[in-house]
């Protein structure tokens, strides 16, 4: 329950989410979606909610990653738009 | 065109920002999510199912319907992969 | 994303340390479901990133246990199958669907001579269909986004 810790985390989060939706390399999208997942894990610990986290940690900053790797590495690596 | 969306956010985000003071504080028992099934849901799992963890109660027994219904989303989205990258599929023979 | 690295400080870190404390790991949040945060769901998703992570480094052709794809979504569907058949099971004791109250539990609790609530048994059955779907499918789906790899690796 440290209002500090907790405010510099959101602003991380924030940061993070607006990196991985400008920035053009797929990859370091995914690396910047693996970390906004991280984030929000250790928010929802902080918050109480063990089990949350422990989905979130597990499967966003886990699996995820490894499966869109495996996705973008079907198709060509940097976004058009 | 871009400045009018922006100003629509913001003044959104202030919105959001007022009335988030009148939010009841987290986990407060008294806040009016926390008053209808919570309790409920609490004092069955100490008295029926008799296991520690209320999370793994409520997802496992008395939300068992919703957690059969995201196992089968799940299963839908593995046979759905199989089928779409399956196209390509070549016997070595 | 399929082939075999050549580092032994690689094979050696991955297969003495990371994988099978991934594995164990995955064992106690399943097994302590009940008791501390965790559950068939994030235990399927343990167990299965310890086997992508064998993949990546080992090769999906050297990587043991060597489970091929289209057995594993015959695995995925017992555990969904798994899951319905604890929901079927009370039906025929002339209860609704899904309620654990009347599975017939009482000769295991004379086996373990610890007493559990046969609502708690029908939880850990219904853990036990979660964790094997999970797992499989995710694996399931490793295997197939990668498969173009292997067959470019194979002429």
């Amino acid at each position: 329950m440290i209002w500090q810790l907790e405010l510099a985390l959101f602003i991380m989060l924030i940061l993070v989410a607006v990196i991985a939706l400008e920035v053009r390399d797929l990859v370091a999208a995914l690396a910047a979606l693996t970390a906004y997942s991280f984030i929000a894990a250790a928010l929802l610990a902080i918050m109480g909610a063990v089990d949350v986290a422990l989905t979130e940690a597990s499967l966003g900053a886990g699996i995820t990653g490894v499966l869109l790797v495996g996705g973008i590495s079907l198709m060509r690596r940097r976004s058009v738009d | 065109m871009k400045w009018l969306t922006l100003a629509f956010l913001i003044s959104f985000l202030g919105l959001f920002i007022y009335v988030s003071a009148d939010l009841p504080d987290r986990g407060d028992p008294h806040a009016p999510g926390n008053t209808h099934l919570a309790a409920e849901f609490i004092e069955l799992t100490g008295e029926e199912i008799e296991i520690p963890n209320i999370v793994s109660a409520i997802l496992a027994d008395f939300r068992a319907h919703d957690t059969l219904g995201e196992t089968i989303v799940i299963f839908t989205a593995g046979l759905a992969v199989l089928l779409v990258l399956q196209v390509g599929y070549k016997r070595n023979d | 994303m399929t082939e075999r690295h050549d580092s032994i400080i690689l094979h050696f870190v991955v297969r003495v340390f990371m994988v099978p404390f991934i594995v164990m790991f995955g064992a106690y949040v399943f097994i302590h479901g009940e008791l501390s945060p965790g559950g068939g769901f994030q235990a399927g998703a343990i167990v299965a990133s310890a086997f992508v992570l064998a993949r990546l480094t080992l090769g999906t052709n050297h990587s043991s246990p060597r489970i091929q794809a289209h057995y594993l979504i015959w695995l995925a569907s017992f555990g969904v199958g798994i899951y319905v058949l604890a929901g079927l099971i009370p039906m025929f004791f002339g209860a609704n669907f899904l309620d654990y109250n009347s599975l017939p539990t009482e000769w295991f609790n004379d086996i373990a001579e610890h007493h559990r609530t046969a609502r708690a048994m029908g939880l850990f059955i219904v853990e036990v269909g979660v964790f094997i779907a999970v797992f499989s499918v995710l694996v399931t789906m490793y295997d197939h986004l990668t498969f173009q790899h292997r067959e470019e690796q194979d002429d």
